[in-house]
């Protein structure tokens, strides 16, 4: 559990203030839980499955990667009205970040998992499954629904072009290699937005009152 | 002993499981051949005007059979 943790913190440590993570026992015999809290205690819960569960555990490392804090953060600084009104913007934001983030968990699940091509093998059914169920749900760009787990496979096999669009290619080849940063993050989110609809400027602030960096969105 | 399908059995069989997916945008698929392990493909209905046929269904498609049948080379899209 130690090096869980520790894998944890390293994936982290580039965030802006440390980030505490507890270990508890929970109900589940399979699981393990862990608690990520930031600064003003808003918390992460992270059910780990067992290691043997290789996809799951390296999809619910990707959704600790990035966003979800900054996702939080972005939502208390307006009144009621103005939150009920952003949720789309947010929601939007929030699919441009998951590609990336799901890139780079998909570069960290290939370099440090037992069986890189099984987790691969299981993320293309993965794919698979959701592109035909968005293919169901009536989505004709089903293809960039499933985009942050093309985007994962793309991190765990870089050899390994999904699109017949050259530039959204070219995007993703260059994210895999791309450090784990706010910035690159940002530098990302503004390519891949001429492919997902995300109907907001956006950059990074540092909050006066807080002292650490936030999204800002502005519609 | 069960039955041993052909390639081109497979590839129909696979094909017809995800046409109720294509169906839902008044599209088809059908397989057109196999030749030197490569699959030869034709759309068909809404598919064959459709513009995010060649980003998005196409590939998705060709991931699915190659990542379904390890000795597929390739798979071609003949629609014209």
């Amino acid at each position: 559990m130690d090096e869980i943790k520790e894998k944890f913190l390293e994936i982290l440590e580039f965030y802006p203030k440390s980030y505490a993570v507890k270990v508890k026992y929970t109900p589940y015999e399979d699981l393990d839980n862990i608690i990520i809290t930031n600064p003003l205690d808003y918390v992460h819960h992270i059910f780990l499955p067992n290691k043997e569960d290789l996809f799951r555990f390296e999809l619910l490392s990707a959704l600790t990667v990035l966003g979800e804090k900054h996702h939080l953060l972005s939502t208390d600084y307006y009144d009621t009205y103005t939150k009920e009104n952003m949720y789309e913007f947010i929601d939007g934001f929030s699919r441009l970040l998951k590609p990336i983030r799901f890139a780079w968990a998909g570069r960290i699940a290939g370099e440090n998992s037992p069986d890189a091509d099984k987790l691969l093998s299981e993320t293309l059914k993965r794919i698979e499954i959701e592109y035909l169920n968005a293919l169901y749900r009536g989505n004709r760009r089903a293809s960039l629904e499933v985009l942050p787990y093309i985007a994962f496979a793309k991190g765990l096999d870089p050899d390994w072009d999904f699109f017949n669009d050259e530039r959204l290619n070219a995007i993703l080849n260059d994210l895999v290699k791309a450090d784990i940063s706010v910035p690159n993050l940002i530098k990302y989110a503004k390519k891949l937005q001429r492919y997902l609809p995300c109907f907001c400027s956006f950059s990074v602030k540092e909050d006066p009152e807080r002292g650490f960096e936030v999204f800002s969105l502005d519609f | 002993m069960g039955e041993v399908l052909s390639k081109e059995d497979l590839v129909r069989e696979f094909l017809e499981s995800i046409k109720p997916a294509l169906l839902r945008h008044e599209g088809d698929v059908e397989l057109h051949k196999i030749e030197d392990n490569v699959i030869y493909l034709k759309f068909n209905g809404a598919c064959v005007d459709c513009n995010v046929r060649p980003e998005s269904m196409f590939p998705m498609l060709k991931m699915m059979l190659m990542n379904k049948f390890p000795w597929v080379k390739d798979v071609v899209d003949l629609t014209v």
